[in-house]
């Protein structure tokens, strides 16, 4: 019986490959308070990248996805150059290349996952190799031509993401709605949830049939990590005194592969076991990970896991130990009075807004921030309203307290003329719900209670509606 | 039951879950249609063009959700059978069409140019890299990938 249940085992317990992938997964997402308290992480190793695909907006996500910063950085290019993004993509690609793909990617452990469902698959051919390309044209569309574009505008655009990323959709979006304490983000959805959801149930769905369809032909940090293969420290390397050239290495190969380690290759290890002479092996330099040597090989492994296990101990005791959240303070929800404060005010002549100056007419406060394109994109809806209902309706638009570029010359350039605050501290912010997503739009009533305070863009006739019956 | 009986109830199994899975899949997106149309319908909206109820509400997606709880569960159980049968013959499971993806034509030969080490290459690259990694540092980059990643974009992950 013993002797039977090992024999399954080996046959279908988790590979080694397997293991480093959910542990890679794990450690992306080692912030577990987030999945229950329906926040994501805030704390200041977010400032660094994680290799794989896995969206900081995920609740347990402890660290930046590289192909989202990529976007930000290229967006906010006009204020500063992307060096930090281009110089950890580099250094990504350099030392690990698409090993990431095969060993370390969130996204390409649930497509994989998926393509075990039992089902008749569909082959790889010539029609799946010249798709296999597509995802260089995404990555020039999506991922740097439009957010460069849409940044020579002032509009920060992370196309990618807000039109493709199925990553984000799933972590980000469904992971952060999946908590109750997001039931009030439900009125945000509309064209743009549906949207990405449907080409999520697409995607999902079609790598059961497709081995890694996401990762084969629309992922641009594949892409990016493609243009490395010929120098990337870490994969998969064939003996050229053993090769006989059979091909069973590419037959064995899920991927769109022309030659074992080419742009394609993931470096999954499969053709290692495949390889009728051993010819093939992972290395990292000349330290052989996987192939025919055991000695090194051994001990490799066991070093690489040890490796592992201590940044996840670390990265699971730091994210867990990170100080708490601001509290939400008391008086942020409709029905309750708006908590006095002052803020400085942008422009020449300086100055500043006190709420309690303002007793007496509707006020709207909009939280903004000018790397955020929905914040950017509704301001002209608060102008218009304070255009049209002048001294009645107070309006305020503060920027957040994390300022990445010159919010005067944003301004400057834009000729708005609203009142536009800063919250320096993010003290007011805090204070009206504490919430780390922006837009956020609050609107008091003439006695300084409030009515309305979510977060997400509205439309002009939206402001309208709230405000007609409160003067 | 014999080898053959059983390789054919296997890829008629297999059938059935691809089956299920297209199914559930074109239902999942028939009803998020269904859902946002409805959202955006007219009765749902007032005169200045305000939405009344939002598209997306809890009683919403519940009600969705249960008229295509029987295709989940069909998918379910047809899936709970495939690996059943998986597990107990996976010999029969990998001669599913398409598991073996044998390409017509040989691989391109072992190009000698491969076993040259791009030594030089690597490290002029990694000077590079840290090179960019530490003006990033110095001009704020850091922060910009810091304030990006701790601040939710709801446009940028499809809340809207």
């Amino acid at each position: 019986m013993g002797k039977r249940l090992s024999a399954w085992w080996a046959a279908h317990g988790p590979t080694k490959r397997r293991l480093i992938q959910v542990y890679a997964a794990l450690l992306y997402n080692a912030h577990a308070k987030g999945f229950i308290q329906g926040d994501i992480y805030t704390g200041p190793i977010k400032n660094l990248c994680v290799p794989g695909l896995n969206c900081y907006s995920c609740p347990g996500a402890i660290g930046a996805c590289p192909l989202g910063a990529l976007q930000n950085a290229l967006a906010a290019t006009r204020s500063r150059a992307p060096w930090y993004v281009l110089g950890i993509l580099l250094l990504f690609g350099l030392t690990l290349g698409r090993t990431i793909c095969g060993w370390l990617c969130p996204m390409g452990l649930i497509q994989e996952l998926l393509h075990k469902i039992p089902t008749p698959k569909l082959k790889k051919s010539r029609i799946t190799r010249a798709l296999s390309y597509l995802k260089y044209g995404v990555l020039i569309v999506f991922a740097l031509a439009l957010p460069l574009i849409y940044a020579a505008r002032r509009v920060p655009l992370p196309a990618f993401c807000k039109y493709i990323c199925p990553a984000g959709t799933l972590e980000g979006a469904v992971g952060l709605l999946a908590n109750p304490a997001n039931a009030d983000k439900l009125s945000m959805l509309g064209v743009l949830f549906t949207r990405k959801l449907v080409i999520l149930i697409v995607i999902l769905a079609a790598c059961v049939f497709i081995y890694r369809a996401f990762c084969r032909f629309l992922c641009p940090l594949g892409a990016i990590y493609g243009l490395f293969a010929r120098v990337a420290l870490i994969g998969v390397r064939v003996d050229a005194g053993k090769c006989t050239g059979c091909g069973r290495c590419v037959a064995r190969c899920g991927m769109d592969i022309r030659s074992v380690g080419d742009h394609e290759c993931i470096h999954c290890g499969a053709c290692a076991a495949e390889c009728p002479t051993q010819a093939i092996s992972l290395k990292c330099g000349k330290i052989t990970l996987l192939g025919a040597e055991t000695g090194k090989k051994k001990l490799a492994r066991t070093l690489i896991a040890a490796l592992l296990a201590v940044i996840l101990l670390v990265g699971l005791g730091y994210a867990v130990n990170r100080p708490a959240a601001q509290p939400i303070a008391e008086g942020a929800e409709a029905g309750m009075r708006c908590p006095d404060f002052t803020v400085p005010l942008y422009g020449e002549q300086g100055g500043s807004f006190a709420l309690s100056a303002h007793r007496g007419q509707v006020t709207v406060i909009n939280f903004w921030a000018t790397w955020c394109a929905p914040c950017v994109a509704e301001l002209p809806h608060f102008e218009r309203l304070q255009r049209e209902y002048g001294d009645r309706v107070s309006v305020v638009a503060i920027h957040s307290n994390l300022v990445t570029e010159d919010v005067q010359a944003f301004l400057d350039a834009h000729g708005w003329q609203l009142p536009f605050a800063q919250d320096p501290d993010g003290g007011v912010i805090a204070a009206l719900g504490g919430s780390t997503m922006l837009p956020m739009t609050v609107i008091l009533d003439a006695q300084g209670v409030i009515v309305y305070n979510k977060v997400g863009s509205v439309t002009y006739e939206q402001l309208e509606s709230l405000i007609a019956p409160l003067l | 039951m014999n080898k053959s009986t059983r390789k054919n109830s296997v890829f008629i199994l297999s059938c059935l879950l691809s089956g299920a899975t297209l199914l559930l899949a074109c239902l999942l997106i028939r009803h998020c249609v269904q859902i946002y149309r409805a959202g955006v319908a007219p009765e749902n909206l007032t005169e200045a063009g305000v939405r009344i109820m939002d598209i997306y509400s809890p009683a919403v997606i519940a009600r969705h959700a249960r008229q295509i709880a029987w295709a989940f569960w069909l998918w379910l159980a047809l899936l709970a059978a495939a690996a059943l049968a998986c597990l107990c013959h996976p010999q029969d499971v990998r001669t599913l069409p398409g598991m073996k993806s044998a390409p017509k034509r040989l691989p391109e030969p072992f190009a000698a140019k491969d076993a040259r080490s791009p030594r030089l290459t690597r490290c002029l690259l990694l000077a590079a890299a840290i090179t960019l990694i530490a003006l990033g540092v110095l001009n704020g980059g850091m922060r910009d990938v810091l304030v990006k990643a701790i601040n939710i974009c709801t446009e940028c992950i499809g809340l809207g």
